[in-house]
């Protein structure tokens, strides 16, 4: 009996502790240079505004300071709360060192060595130039700090257990791939950088895995489990021009809000627009269309169909509701 | 009217109606304000284009046009929602009540930024902004890392980080609610910055108090 009980509890308890043990003495991310070139608060301001900081980490619903955190999120895994990033030196990141803020943004890793959950879409922005972190550096360097730390994440266990997040990082951290091609425009290179890294749309725009990772067999292809019930329609090249956009129309949208059909995005897309891609320069935004009309870098883009009375591009929601006029 | 003619158009109404009904699943109230909204959809659409400069502008039509949004907005727009009207197909979403003064404040806004074009159709849009110096979105080699963009004219590092005392004149441009801003003389300003602001407060209340779209 008693090596029953040994072999059903004991055994299996001394495993999963040696094995949690490994996980939390596992060292992750490298080493940041020790020196960064002189950031430009500027060009960091922009690729905040593109990356998504100001509005992820800005509780804008409850009219918060900025940058001293954000909604909640709510996932299958927990509710994440977009921690306070302004200077503060106590509930902010005012002790940091721009290696630990590089190493925050490009590999996802706490100054402490834990890794950060990828609720934080730290994946996108591994490309990113030691000259741009220190443009970002700078940017975040001139935000009034904000005493008050945002809420804790309210994560329930095993999800709790960080150090479990390095089997996450071992299976799903990938760079993204946004370096320029050969061959192809400026403009298309301009626009994979910014679709593929900054504003990492595959994050809303392609399903995630049973463990959260993204699903590359259906890249762009929507999802439908996005934190809080909301849903975001696919921007696969072939359904963006079935749905009547194109390179102007679907500029425009990321300026106004307004697609080709009159109407006006809703839910978690309409903040994209109002707190993102609105920053954006004419230029930007017509990269980003360029590229998503042309995934392939043809520098051909095929005629669109005429715009559809009711555009699933609106979708981007916090409801289970069938399409129809809004109101 | 010749009574068939009437009794025809009758007809043809109850079909619309029958079909619209069978369509959406709205009755009443929800689909009265379903129907506002695709009037000013539809008169978005028409318009979006001229502001874009792709088809020629007309003055008739975009004050037509803003007439049209006008009419349905402001306490037109705030009577079809009385409070918790939320039976059968309606995208509307509780948070309308429960933050009704923001609600009411955009709908307000929607209704003076409207009126304003209506007016302010002869004045046009504002010319277009000289290209940039230099050819880097012209440059076919491929090879060069795409350049760092010149910034939005008019955004501060404090506005793109969200703190700027300019933030919430930057804000209202986007269509967030502010009083003051309405104060200002919007009959004076470029018809395409105040369809902007008509877009941008669409935008916003989508945002806020939408759901019910996949």
């Amino acid at each position: 009996m008693r090596g029953l009980i040994r072999f059903s509890f004991v055994l299996p308890g001394i495993v999963a502790g040696i094995g949690a043990g490994i996980l939390a003495l596992w060292p992750i991310g490298d080493a940041e240079p020790p020196t960064f070139p002189t950031g430009d608060p500027e060009r960091g301001a922009y690729l905040a505004r593109a990356s998504g900081c100001v509005s992820c980490h800005t509780n804008s619903a409850a009219k918060g300071p900025a940058l001293a955190g954000g909604a909640p999120l709510d996932t299958p895994f927990g509710t994440f709360v977009p921690p306070n990033i302004t200077p503060h030196r106590d509930a902010g990141i005012g002790r940091w060192t721009i290696q630990d803020f590089a190493k925050a943004v490009r590999q996802g890793v706490s100054p402490e060595g834990d890794p950060y959950y990828p609720v934080f879409t730290y994946s996108f922005y591994a490309g990113f130039t030691d000259q741009e972190v220190a443009d970002l550096w700078e940017a975040f360097r001139t935000v009034p700090p904000v005493a008050e730390a945002a809420p804790a994440h309210d994560v329930g266990f095993p999800f709790s257990f960080r150090s479990g997040l390095k089997l996450w990082r071992a299976a799903y951290l990938n760079a993204p791939k946004t370096d320029a091609l050969m061959g192809t425009t400026s403009p298309w290179n301009r626009g994979r950088l910014l679709v593929e890294g900054a504003a990492h749309c595959a994050a809303c725009h392609t399903g995630r895995t049973l463990a959260g990772g993204l699903d590359d067999s259906a890249r762009f292809a929507g999802n439908d489990s996005l934190p809080g019930g909301s849903k975001a329609p696919a921007i696969l090249k072939d359904e963006l021009l079935a749905r009547g956009w194109t390179v102007a129309n679907l500029a425009y949208a990321l300026q106004s809000g307004i697609l080709p059909n009159g109407d006006a995005f809703g839910g978690s897309m309409a903040e994209v627009v109002v707190a993102g891609t609105s920053f954006l320069t004419d230029a930007d935004r017509k990269a980003i269309a360029t590229y998503l009309l042309d995934p392939e870098g043809t520098g051909e883009i095929p005629e669109a169909a005429p715009a559809p009375v009711e555009t699933p591009m609106a979708g981007m929601d916090h409801s289970q509701m069938d399409m129809g006029n809004g109101n | 009217m010749k009574p068939q003619w009437t009794g025809a158009l009758a007809l043809a109404a109850s079909v619309v109606a029958a079909v619209a009904l069978a369509h959406t699943g709205a009755t009443g109230v929800v689909l009265d304000r379903m129907n506002g909204m695709t009037a000013m959809r539809d008169t978005v659409a028409e318009l979006a284009p001229m502001m874009q400069g792709t088809v020629p502008y007309d003055t008739f039509l975009v004050s037509e046009g803003a007439s049209v949004i006008a009419g349905h907005a402001g306490e037109t727009m705030l009577s079809l929602f009385p409070e918790n009207s939320l039976e059968g197909v309606t995208y509307a979403k509780p948070e309308i009540w429960s933050d009704w003064q923001e609600f009411a404040a955009l709908s307000e806004e929607l209704k003076a930024y409207a009126d304003a074009l209506a007016v302010a159709a002869p004045n046009g849009l504002e010319p277009a902004a000289p290209p940039p110096g230099d050819m880097a979105g012209m440059d076919h080699s491929g090879m060069a890392m795409p350049e760092a963009p010149e910034l939005e004219q008019g955004f501060t590092v404090a506005d793109l980080m969200g703190y700027g005392e300019n933030t919430e004149s930057v804000a209202v441009a986007r269509g967030t609610t502010n009083p003051a801003e309405l104060a200002l003389d919007l009959n004076t300003l470029a018809a395409d910055d105040l369809f902007n602001r008509i877009s941008a407060t669409c935008s916003s209340c989508h945002a806020q108090f939408r759901a019910g779209r996949n």
